[in-house]
């Protein structure tokens, strides 16, 4: 693994996105017998005439604010579902070329996570296989942000089954969707717009589906005009830098699981001080044990959800020593105990499987997933 | 919409100017008071009186359309008002002997205040009467602005699950309940936007209402899907009232903006059947089973 003196990390601060699009589009479920626009854009640094601004460009902490405030006065207009529904293929270039001429689900995720930072500004998709199964998590990559987050990971998660119901047949048990949040304006038109089965306060923000889902074709794809998206894409977001810090403490902490990792192992890692790790992630709102706890808790949902292994089993192998340690731990990350989140699982059953790669152990990310631009 | 308050400018206006004038002949026929005379505990009192007077003048302007009610409140408030404005006045100036214009004004305009204030809350009683008749199907026993529902118009499903855990253990209650969706809505929305989904959502939901009985309760779950709690019913009644609102609905003729092309609507209905188990949670549970297999077949289907 490469260290990362020097490296130029991209920040929530940074402005690179365009104001028009696809904030524009969220504005426009401002429901028309309202004239509130100055309310949404309230403490955003953002103004009306932004938007019509080519030049105009902001940053993820002024997407947040808007989305925030939007939350907070338009929650109940289902604005996270109605946006997310025709968010994609959206307007971005090249990125929505690729997006909508993805031959299969595993490029359009491809198409995801190399232009995460534009198409879903603060919140990261991680794709993880583990057995018959895909797992994508939207990762929360801003500590002070949890409120825009979760409303964040409800646009993503219905953007993704908006084009995934364009694209397949009969996908609605094929999904299973969980959702952190128990907010009920959230999850409940999350089971409608999803169509899909939904279970809230899981701790985590996910679609599960199986892995033969990746290479299913899909009626719109085409391979060419894809490929040719995909390579201009790259080339524009080669400008960005690669990773945001949260982003890459994260996934050195997957890389390391089951392990723990110390303050000095990262900084070591990144060849930077103690000091400047802290720095750097409390400057996005976070701290290192988020981080490190957040990678345990997917570990251990997917060991409950897929592996069905008891408390005691990923106790151990998280070295936690028992199940009442892993029961603690797994209440301070979640505010609930494993067995209140087994109940609330009881009854789910996993999207079914065709077992196409039945060779496959353990969990990876999906190769070819992350990017390599910009390094 | 336009703001309610432009409607009633001239009743400000009016009641402002009444107010200067009251102010003006306190100063000009009165004498102002040294401040160690002012008794800052009435100012605060009666001037706060006056300004809650105001404000609750302006939230009633802004929440009402012009008419006899809003006339009432408008003249009993209004009244009230000058009455506490002109006892807050008494505080800064001191009036010769004789000035009998204003005590006429602090006695006579209070009483007749309240009093126009009591007829108007009289009449807006009766207004809310019969606006309660037209939400009946919309709230039932329940009332909560927060529930109301920006987009169909109707209230949101928090209001179902309250009146099911309302009526929960009363015998009887609630035996049905429909879970309803508009089949392609989805694809509308795709292909013209938000405004013509939500006009869909809110003329359907209309319709909806229409054909329902007074004591049945439509709400809004999420996007199209709708529920419909229908008290003592059997389930042949409940069926026959699904298939009337599935022929309601296939008769609309809902229109597109632009080139006004007739929007052909077909609604599936799940039907589900309280049980002696049942919880209000597991009825909804089985509601949306239903609707989900009536989606996959003919657009009706039953889950007792």
């Amino acid at each position: 693994m490469t260290h990362h003196a020097r490296h130029k990390w991209l920040s929530r601060e940074d402005k690179y996105l365009s104001a028009g699009y696809p904030l524009a589009q969220l504005l426009d479920l401002i429901p028309a017998d309202d004239v509130a626009l100055h309310r949404v854009l309230r403490g955003s640094g953002i103004f009306p005439d932004d938007l019509m601004n080519p030049a105009c460009l902001i940053s993820v902490r002024q997407v947040h604010a808007v989305v925030r405030n939007m939350r907070a006065l338009y929650g109940r207009h289902e604005t996270a579902h109605r946006w997310g529904n025709r968010l994609w293929p959206g307007y971005s270039g090249a990125l929505s070329q690729a997006l909508a001429a993805s031959p299969d689900l595993g490029a359009f995720l491809k198409t995801l996570s190399l232009g995460r930072y534009i198409l879903c500004p603060g919140v990261s998709p991680v794709v993880r296989l583990n057995g018959d199964y895909c797992l994508l998590y939207w990762r929360h990559l801003s500590g002070s942000d949890r409120s825009a987050c979760d409303y964040l990971a409800a646009v993503f998660s219905t953007a993704l089954m908006a084009v995934l119901r364009e694209n397949c047949e009969d996908i609605a048990d094929r999904v299973l969707c969980l959702v952190r949040s128990r907010e009920r304006s959230l999850a409940d038109p999350l089971r409608v717009y999803l169509g899909c089965p939904v279970v809230t306060g899981a701790a985590a923000d996910a679609l599960i589906f199986p892995r033969s889902l990746l290479n299913q074709p899909w009626k719109n794809g085409s391979r060419r005009l894809f490929e040719s998206g995909l390579s201009q894409a790259v080339s524009r977001l080669n400008a960005l830098p690669a990773a945001t810090f949260p982003e890459a403490v994260a996934a050195f902490f997957d890389e390391q699981l089951p392990q723990s990792v110390s303050l000095q192992s990262v900084a070591g890692h990144f060849d930077l001080s103690p000091a400047s790790v802290k720095r750097y992630l409390r400057g996005e709102g976070l701290g290192l044990q988020d981080l490190q706890d957040a990678a345990r808790l997917r570990f251990s949902l997917e060991s409950m959800l897929i592996d069905e292994s008891s408390n005691e089993d990923i106790a151990r192998t998280l070295g936690m020593g028992d199940g009442t340690n892993f029961r603690r731990a797994f209440r301070r990350w979640t505010g609930q105990y494993p067995g209140e989140l087994r109940e609330r699982l009881k009854g789910v059953t996993l999207p079914r499987t065709e077992r196409s790669r039945s060779d496959h152990t353990g969990s990876e990310l999906l190769p070819g997933v992350l990017p390599e631009y910009g390094r | 919409m336009t703001s309610l308050l432009s409607l009633h400018i001239h009743k400000l206006l009016l009641l402002s100017l009444l107010a200067l004038i009251v102010l003006i002949l306190s100063a000009c026929l009165g004498n102002t008071k040294p401040i160690a005379d002012i008794d800052w505990l009435d100012v605060i009192g009666e001037g706060s009186t006056a300004l809650a007077l105001g404000v609750w003048l302006l939230m009633i302007l802004r929440s009402r359309p012009a008419g006899r009610v809003t006339n009432l409140l408008t003249m009993g408030l209004g009244f009230m008002f000058l009455a506490m404005w002109q006892d807050a006045l008494d505080e800064f100036f001191r009036l010769a002997a004789g000035q009998y214009w204003e005590s006429m004004i602090e006695s006579i305009l209070m009483p007749l205040g309240l009093g126009l204030l009591t007829y108007g809350v009289w009449h807006w009683h009766k207004e809310q009467l019969s606006i309660r008749m037209q939400l009946q199907k919309r709230e039932q026993c329940f009332r909560e602005h927060l529930w109301l529902d920006g987009l169909g118009q109707v209230s949101l499903a928090d209001q179902v699950r309250a009146s099911l855990r309302r009526d929960w253990q009363r015998p009887g209650q609630y035996q049905a309940l429909l879970m309803t969706e508009l089949r392609g809505f989805a694809d509308f929305e795709r292909r013209h936007g938000d405004r013509e989904a939500e006009r869909m959502l809110r003329e359907t939901g209309e319709l909806l209402l229409l054909n329902l009985r007074q004591q049945d309760m439509l709400c809004r779950f999420a996007r199209d899907r709708m529920v419909v709690l229908l008290p003592e019913t059997t389930p042949a009644t409940a069926f026959t009232i699904a298939s009337e609102l599935q022929q309601a609905v296939e008769h609309f003729s809902f229109r597109a903006a632009g080139d006004g092309a007739r929007i052909p609507l077909r609604l599936d209905v799940g039907i589900a059947v309280r049980q002696a188990a049942d919880s209000p949670d597991t009825l909804m549970e089985r509601g949306h089973e239903a609707l989900a297999r009536a989606s996959l077949g003919n657009g009706l289907s039953l889950v007792s």
